[in-house]
């Protein structure tokens, strides 16, 4: 065959079939992409009616659209001690609050109390740096100590506190205490339960002061009716009848005079503390024969 | 002792009811003050509700939150304004003058007519003053009103007898107590002073010499926001119904019940109806009063068809309202007490409303005024020295609403935000059309580029609304590449995603490649179930296989999508 004769057929054949280089790549042409998807998807009646919705300031912002989400800070319990505090501007008054944030305590901004019913500042800082009557630091425990004014009249006090976080929020809680100046006699009790002329008794009062205990100034007993001291003082100092030093049991040991007629007695008792309070009772003595 | 005088102060109030009977005997009592369009408009059931200045009408209670100004005509001869001029520490001071005129009152033998003039001095308040109420914020919800009415002159013409006129005064007690953010309750006890008490209080002198009492009335009033805001028991944006009931008792008629409503659209439109019981002598007789009304925050309209019953027609009233922000009686106290005026507690705030964002928290700051406390979503959030707060609120995808409320002394505000958290993507050709538009040079170049970045901005959104509906996941690291194939996996969770459809427990393997433990089982069950997408003959699906354009072209065709 001649070349002549092989150039129509190879014309033919130039024109049916297209170069190589000319093709789009196999992959694009064959498969549906990502895009043309989600284009398509969206492009459907139910995708289009959810995203008006989504897009739409009139639908679907109610109250369950409101986060609920646990941000602010907890207050886990708040305590002031003594609950029974003098106005004397000198016994300590500690407060505590246990407090917890969702985002831990190194999200805790500061804890502060409203010391304003007892005569102090409004705005007053409450520590968890193991200092100023903080017994551990970073603990989540945070303490301040303070006293009450003089100027402070008696009765129940509520002290609040605030603890806020570094997100901005804010938690309260409040305990309270009650401001009283004089102690009380509150238990009263004589050994042995039959008492003879001649023979040894032992009174024990206990006493409820506001404050420390360590602030009760005495404890006298009239006795003057049995044939003893006007003042008989009693004590809390592990001795004479006395069993535990500096708690709240004070004890008073006497022998009854042999001349004590049998009858029954009423032997006044007084308490007095450093705060200028006093309180007084009655104690009520049988005298066998 | 409390409960002994409680019962002799009701036992004179009903006794003073039987002296009356000039005006009585006609059917025109001048000190039952019933007027306000949008009171009659609810069938004057009002006296639960008392939210606005008429209250100084119905229930004098309403006057510790009342403020504004109402001006009410039916014609010329009958004209009421009222008045109240909030005071601070939750009081308000009220004035109201009514001029009446009621004509050719059909009476035996002829026809009598009545003019009056009115003045009602009021003073409502909540009782902040006491510590009691101070401290309880219960207490904060309860409103008591004293009403001092005078009848300046009260005119009477009858046929056939001479004219006569008179004076008097009597007092109104009203108690409103707001239970929660959307019912109310009250009780308004009217004319309350006997005959002759008080330097003539209760007593109604003819200038001929001749006596008679004001007839004393009490309403007990209840008040829902059914439908409303939050807090309401159903919520509705942007549309809200009030209802109202009442029962009206005096000894000079049958127990009147009175029911009204209140349909209001954005706030600014309103529909009212009311079926309103009424008394002449002899006759108790019902009508239905339908009213509308537009509010703005400066001003207010309000329209009424009211039936009078003594002489059975029909009138219009129209009460125009002007509502003043900063209008109380001492300036000063706008400093000093700021929750006088809530509306304006809230000095500043970083939002704005209709926010679109893609972060996944929002801070919320903003200025209060001070001693106004600060709720950010019903939390409550810390407030500086210098009354400034900030807080961090966290964002859900799709939408969320933030409220703010400004509280003080058991009043509050509240503002509401919307906000639209956006999913963000990141799509790589994105990034790619911008470097070669970076490099590009020739302008043809860089038309086409530009072009194709609006096409991919285009779809990027389109993936982002995706991925914020949940249908598309992808997590914020991720790269999205619009021009990789799909695969049959994802199309099948895609569509499952967006159509909704129920997801089914797969209890057994589905395909030869899809066990029943894969991830993808229940959406490939769902789009194979719904004939969208098929498994291939072999007993396969092969979910990482690419979707070709024919399978997608067909599975959108079902969808009635065009390509």
């Amino acid at each position: 065959m001649k070349p002549k004769y092989l150039i129509i057929p190879l014309i033919f054949i130039n024109l049916a079939v297209p170069p190589v280089f000319a093709q789009k790549p196999a992959e694009a042409e064959e498969y549906m992409t990502k895009g043309e998807a989600v284009m398509l998807i969206s492009a459907t009646d139910f995708m289009k009616k959810k995203i008006g919705e989504l897009l739409s300031w009139t639908i679907g912002y109610d109250i369950n659209k409101v986060s609920r989400v646990r941000l602010t800070p907890t207050i886990n319990y708040v305590k002031a001690f003594p609950k029974k505090v003098p106005p004397d501007g000198r016994t300590v008054l500690e407060v505590l609050a246990s407090v917890d944030d969702p985002g831990g305590l190194r999200n805790i901004a500061g804890v502060r109390a409203d010391l304003s019913s007892i005569g102090r500042l409004s705005n007053t800082t409450l520590v968890d740096n193991g200092l100023f009557g903080d017994e551990k630091a970073g603990d989540g425990i945070y303490t301040l100590q303070t006293s009450v004014s003089p100027q402070i009249g008696l009765g129940p006090k509520d002290i609040s506190v605030a603890v806020a976080n570094k997100k901005g929020w804010l938690a309260l809680a409040k305990t309270n205490l009650e401001i009283r100046k004089n102690p009380a006699i509150i238990e009263i009790r004589v050994f042995p339960d039959k008492v003879l002329a001649g023979r040894q008794v032992t009174v024990t009062a206990k006493v409820d002061n506001p404050g420390r205990i360590e602030d009760v100034q005495s404890v006298v007993a009239d006795m003057r009716t049995l044939g003893l001291s006007e003042r008989s003082y009693f004590g809390n100092n592990g001795l004479a009848g006395d069993v535990t030093v500096g708690d709240d049991v004070w004890a008073l040991q006497f022998n009854l005079p042999n001349e004590a007629a049998p009858g029954d007695y009423s032997i006044p008792l007084e308490v007095t503390n450093l705060a200028g309070g006093r309180g007084a009772a009655t104690m009520a003595i049988t005298v066998y024969k | 002792m409390k409960r002994i005088c409680l019962f002799l102060f009701f036992i004179l109030t009903f006794c003073c009811r039987l002296a009356h009977a000039q005006l009585g005997e006609i059917g025109i009592y001048p000190l039952d003050l019933q007027n306000g369009a949008r009171p009659l408009g609810m069938g004057a059931a009002f006296s639960g509700l008392a939210d606005d200045v008429n209250c100084i009408l119905y229930n004098p209670g309403g006057m510790a939150w009342a403020k504004g100004i109402s001006l009410t005509f039916r014609d010329f001869d009958n004209i009421t304004a009222v008045q109240a001029y909030p005071t601070g520490y939750g009081s308000s001071l009220g004035l109201a003058v009514v001029t009446s005129k009621i004509s050719d009152v059909p009476v035996t033998g002829g026809v009598a007519n009545s003019d009056s003039n009115i003045l009602v001095l009021s003073f409502g308040t909540k009782l902040n003053f006491l510590p009691l109420f101070f401290q309880q914020p219960a207490l904060q919800r309860l409103g008591i009103g004293l009403n001092l009415k005078g009848l300046l002159t009260e005119t009477l013409r009858r046929t056939g007898q001479p004219d006569r006129s008179a004076t008097g005064w009597d007092m109104d007690l009203g108690l409103l107590w707001k239970g929660t953010d959307w019912w109310s309750a009250g009780i308004s006890l009217q004319n309350i002073l006997p005959l002759h008490s008080l330097a003539g209080g209760g007593t109604l002198k003819w200038d001929v010499g001749s006596e008679e009492s004001f007839p004393a009335a009490e309403k007990i009033g209840f008040a829902a926001k059914i439908i409303g805001d939050l807090g309401s028991p159903i919520y509705r944006e942007g549309s809200e119904l009030t209802a109202g009931g009442e029962l009206n008792f005096s000894g000079l008629h049958p127990t009147f019940l009175r029911l009204g409503g209140e349909w209001g659209f954005d706030k600014t439109y309103f529909l009212r109806a009311g079926i309103m019981q009424q008394y002449k002598p002899g006759e108790v007789s019902a009508a239905l009063n339908l009213g509308a009304g537009y509010r703005n925050p400066d001003f207010g309209l309000d329209i009424v068809s009211y039936r009078d019953p003594l002489r059975r027609e029909a009138q219009t009233y129209i009460s125009v309202l002007y509502f003043p922000k900063e209008w109380v009686v001492v300036k000063k106290l706008d400093v000093e007490k700021p929750a006088i005026l809530l509306e304006t507690a809230l000095e500043k705030i970083s939002l704005e409303d209709n926010i679109v964002t893609y972060n996944d928290r929002i801070d919320v700051f903003g200025k209060v005024k001070a001693g106004v406390e600060v709720y950010v979503n019903g939390l409550r959030a810390y407030t500086a020295e210098d009354n400034t707060f900030k807080v961090v609120i966290p964002l859900q995808p799709e939408k969320n609403l933030i409220v703010v409320e400004a509280r003080y002394q058991g009043e509050k505000k509240i503002w509401k935000y919307k906000v639209l958290r956006k999913s963000r993507v990141k799509v790589a050709e994105e990034e790619q059309v911008k470097q070669q538009l970076i490099k590009a040079k020739v302008p043809e170049e860089v038309e086409a580029l530009k072009k194709r970045e609006q096409e991919i901005l285009q779809r990027r959104s389109k993936v982002e609304e995706l991925v914020t509906l949940g249908v598309i996941e992808v997590s914020p690291e991720a790269t999205f590449k619009l021009e990789a194939s799909v695969t049959r996996g994802e199309m099948a969770t895609w569509l499952a995603k967006a159509t909704g459809l129920p997801l089914p427990r797969v209890e057994r393997d589905l395909f030869l490649d899809v066990k029943r433990d894969n991830p993808l089982a229940p959406f490939i069950k769902v789009v194979v179930d719904w004939d969208l997408l098929k498994p291939f003959p072999d007993g396969t699906f092969r979910p990482e296989a690419p979707v070709t354009k024919e399978e997608g072209e067909k599975l959108f065709k079902i969808l009635k999508v065009k390509g």
